[in-house]
């Protein structure tokens, strides 16, 4: 990783001797050392943000009493908690408008509390705007209803009046017969209205109700919208009716308007004369036209407001969880306010002390402070934890193996032997020339076009994953485009690119052998009907060959794995016996496949009953047409013996030995426990030393009140501090002693002796899937081509062959290269995972994690929650 | 076994394959300088290497002295 990237801008400085020591040791995790961090009080913000560029410090919660709203910084925390959360909403408005963040690539240098006022301004902004826009939406729809209700009511609403107007004059000339009529003139005096707008849905039921509620003493009249209008409280667009109801009374307009809002009907003022209905109409075309000015004037300014967000929100995030992370770090640190530092303990790789220690001197030197920042290395018997460094390349598969575990501190990682045996094992279930290089087409399409591929992978996880493994999938494509052309598959056909070790004659169709085709299996096999049998043979066995090699890496790491420990009885007793037991068994076994192959004249004998015969007729004369090779008995012979003792060797030494130990330690304690007053007498707990008091933030350190203390330089302070002080955190992670009684100790022997042996049968046995699902492969590819490539063409006439190649095409890259290529990735993991690794991996590490501003980028970048 | 005339040929065969592989894996070697990550690359360059060695040696030495003969299929 390259520091200089990561070191920006403002206050940190380049750190020049970055560079020069960037290799990748996979072999093992990174060796760590304790650190203790002693910061006064104002340099210790910009320390810890100087290591978290760097990303190399994993820090330990000094406090892990203390409740997490009760720590000295949490004040902080709650204030990034609260940036965090208008972070969101802004997110969320801009995602609701689906705007994109754009973000400018300079590097800014933000001030919190002004970042702060930034935030909450824009917030404010935002939400009275979002507010006045709803209001002036509805007041719109008000108004647009409001109109359609004069335009309309004008036409039916003269009429009405006209004929109540007739009907008084007719009832002054001819009071008899508007009498007839039914017409009364209190009838007419008395008649009041009440216009307003309602849904079409509701129009019947609200007819009804009105007939009901005034029993029929009304007029009911109304007319359709011409277009759908957005009703202003629900915000839909729908159909309206513009509505009069004309009725008597007082207590019946009460009603009606009771109605009208169970009903959502919206009830509008009617202007009663001509002049005012005009007037009213160009007051509401007025108010409209000014509506509608100041919406855009109002959408303008959101628009920029909006803006500001686009471009700043990563930065924004970016810096905030940045600050979160460098507060949470903070909290872990213990107080002392009567040195005014802060005292913390974290892992830091061993290669990397120097870089660390460089960053503590750009804080002391950018805050000028007095008094330096300093750490040092404290001697710790935990364990620490495990971290492997990666590479683009290699991130992928060490991915892999950390998913089934992390690798222990100080034990052998299997990541670096899977970088050639994963691809090795995956190309030989997948061997096929053709399917391997549309693989690596596609990978390697996926590695050159990786940029929109990102942008795929953060919305989702299986882009993610392919974006992550490109490298590694370009990597098992090249392999298995190479076994494919040794298994001379190409697309389920052959190759004839040597000359074929089989010469056909033409005339009598007889086979002669001539010479062993150079490279790959011969491509007159692919024309036989014995082709599968001479194929299975071949890979079954080879199949065993790759796995006892594999196994027998697996055994080698696991010798790493002791030597590395010292644990020198381990060799002696678990390594040795188990790798000779492996060899003498079914090393033998390739040993035999070997030489049967290259023995050009002896027998040919099953070597499944020679192995047999090797257990049940040991030490009696084989007889000639079964015998492999000379001397045969007296090797078998030895190599029986070897095996039997090789059980019993990993059985019992090794317990008997942990047994005597055991007994020879109960004897120790037992005169020493007397003499011992306290049994922990090495590392005091911190509380003594510091009466660290866990509802009180800051203590005293009562031990160092030898001299006064106000007569020290805060150098000298701190420097005592130092000195006196043991490991500040609770050492609650004490070292067990498995106290193993002597009936353990066998059962745990007998239970690893059994699991090896058969385990060694059924692993072994277990590598034949490599030839199962090569056969798979190659025969759903024949299967296919058989059917599709001429069959088809051949039944249907003239489109079979189109039919016939599209459906070809698709099989081939939707089952065989993507089903098969799944398939054959998921055995390749099982066969690592479990053949593999059970012969040396322990796995039982915990992951480094350390405070990293690379890593919170990241996921600030995404938006999505860090890991 | 090896003074057999029809595995001469055979024989070369083997070595020069054989030879072919070292040769790719001495190439690969002075590679490393020009990498940082020296472990990364030499054990998976000669990894590689090996294993693919490996295979073209099995399936090879498979063919060598056949068990069976091959049956051609009969013509439709």
């Amino acid at each position: 990783m390259n520091h200089a990237e990561i070191l920006g801008s403002h206050h940190i400085f380049v750190m020049k001797n970055q560079k020069k020591d960037d290799a990748i040791h996979m072999l093992r995790p990174e060796p760590m050392d304790y650190v203790q961090f002693v910061f006064p009080e104002e340099t210790a913000y910009t320390a810890i943000k100087q290591l978290g560029n760097i990303g190399m410090t994993h820090f330990l919660d000094l406090n892990p009493r203390v409740k997490v709203n009760k720590r000295e910084f949490s004040q902080d925390i709650i204030r990034c908690s609260e940036l965090r959360r208008i972070l969101r909403f802004f997110k969320a408005q801009l995602d609701a408008r689906d705007l994109v963040p754009n973000p400018a690539e300079t590097e800014e240098n933000y001030r919190f509390t002004d970042l702060e006022d930034k935030f909450h301004t824009i917030e404010r902004t935002l939400k009275d705007l979002i507010q006045t826009q709803t209001q002036m939406d509805q007041h719109k729809c008000e108004l647009i209803e409001m109109r359609h209700v004069l335009t309309l009511g004008e036409s039916f609403l003269l009429s009405a009046m006209n004929d109540a107007k007739q009907g008084m004059e007719m009832i002054e000339k001819n009071p008899a017969a508007a009498r007839a009529m039914g017409m009364e003139a209190s009838q007419i005096h008395g008649l009041s209205f009440l216009a307003g707008i309602i849904a079409q849905s509701k129009i019947e039921v609200f007819h009804r109700m009105l007939f009901v509620a005034l029993r029929g003493n009304f007029v009911f009249e109304y007319r359709p919208v011409s277009e759908p209008v957005i009703d202003p409280v629900t915000n839909l667009r729908e159909e309206k009716l513009v509505f009069f109801v004309f009725f008597t009374g007082d207590h019946a307009r009460n009603r009606i308007m009771r109605i009208c809002t169970s009903y959502g009907a919206s009830l509008y003022p009617y202007p009663t004369t001509h002049e005012e209905h005009t007037q009213t109409l160009a007051d509401i075309d007025n108010r409209l036209d000014t509506l509608v000015t100041v919406q855009a004037r109002s959408d303008e300014q959101m628009e920029k407001e909006l803006d500001i967000i686009q471009r700043n929100i990563v930065q924004w995030n970016v810096f905030v969880s940045r600050e979160t992370g460098i507060y949470h770090s903070l909290n872990m640190f213990v107080v002392d306010s009567h040195a005014h530092c802060l005292v913390g303990e974290g892992w830091v790789p061993t290669r990397r002390l120097g870089i660390v220690n460089e960053a503590l001197e750009n804080a002391t030197r950018v805050t000028r402070s007095a008094v330096p920042a300093i750490s040092h290395v404290l001697p710790t018997s935990r364990t620490p934890p495990s971290l492997v460094e990666t590479n683009k390349f290699t991130l992928a598969q060490q991915k892999i193996v950390s998913s089934y575990g992390v690798p222990s501190y100080g034990e052998v990682n299997p990541g670096l032997a899977t970088l050639f045996t994963f691809p090795f094992l995956f190309a030989l279930m997948f061997g096929d020339f053709g399917h391997g290089i549309i693989f690596t087409i596609i990978s390697v399409f996926m590695c050159i076009f990786h940029k929109p591929l990102e942008n795929m992978a953060r919305t989702s996880d299986i882009g993610r994953y392919f974006h992550l493994g490109r490298f590694f999938l370009v990597n098992m494509g090249v392999m298995a485009t190479y076994v494919g052309l040794l298994y001379n598959e190409v697309f389920s056909l052959s190759v004839n690119f040597f000359k074929s070790g089989y010469t056909v004659d033409s005339v009598t169709g007889s086979v002669t052998r001539t010479h062993t085709y150079v490279f790959g299996v011969d491509p007159i096999w692919r024309q036989c009907d014995n082709y599968l049998i001479f194929t299975n043979s071949m890979k079954m066995k080879m199949s065993v060959i790759v796995g006892v090699l594999h196994m027998i890496l697996g055994i080698i790491f696991s010798l790493f794995n002791f030597i590395h420990k010292r644990q020198w009885l381990d060799v002696w007793c678990t390594f040795l016996p188990k790798l000779l037991l492996l060899l003498s068994l079914f090393g033998y076994m390739d040993f035999m496949i070997i030489y049967k192959w290259m023995d050009p004249t002896g027998n040919k004998p099953m070597l499944i009953s020679t192995m047999i015969n090797m257990f049940l007729g040991a030490f009696q004369p084989i007889a000639d047409d079964t015998r492999l090779y000379i001397g045969q008995e007296a090797v078998q012979g030895v190599l029986f013996i070897v095996t039997i003792v090789c059980v019993v060797w990993m059985m019992i030494p090794k317990a008997a030995i942990e047994i005597a130990q055991i007994q020879k330690k109960k004897k120790a304690t037992k005169g020493f426990k007397k003499s011992l007053i306290r049994s922990d007498s090495l590392h005091p707990s911190t509380s003594e030393l510091l009466e660290i008091n866990p509802d009180d933030l800051h203590m005293s350190n009562v031990e160092r009140s030898d001299s006064d203390p106000s007569s020290y330089t805060p150098t000298q302070r701190l420097q005592k501090t130092v000195v006196e002080m043991q490991p500040v955190s609770l050492n609650e992670e004490e070292e067990e002693e498995e106290e193993m009684g002597a009936g353990e100790v066998i059962v745990h022997a007998l239970i690893e002796t059994i699991e090896f042996v058969l385990g060694a049968i059924s692993n072994t046995a277990s590598y034949l899937r490599l030839w199962a699902l090569s056969l798979a492969h190659g025969e759903l590819g024949e299967v296919f081509y058989q059917y599709l490539m001429i069959l088809i063409p051949k039944l249907i006439p003239v489109f079979g062959s189109i039919i016939g190649i599209a459906a070809w095409i698709g099989v081939t890259l939707a089952l065989i290269v993507m089903m098969e290529g799944l398939s054959a990735f998921l055995h390749c993991l099982r066969l690592h995972w479990v053949e593999f690794q059970n012969k040396f991996y322990q796995a039982e590490g915990y992951v480094f994690s350390p405070l990293s501003f690379k890593i919170i980028d990241e996921s600030a970048r995404l938006f999505i929650q860090p890991e | 076994m090896w003074d057999d005339p029809s595995n001469m040929g055979d024989g070369l065969t083997l070595g020069i394959g054989t030879l072919v592989f070292v040769a790719l894996a001495l190439i690969a070697i002075p590679g490393v300088k020009f990498t940082k990550q020296k472990q990364i690359y030499l054990v998976y360059s000669l990894g590689s290497i090996f294993c693919m060695w490996l295979m073209w040696f099995i399936v090879f030495i498979a063919q060598m002295n056949p068990l069976i003969e091959p049956q051609l299929k009969k013509a439709e």
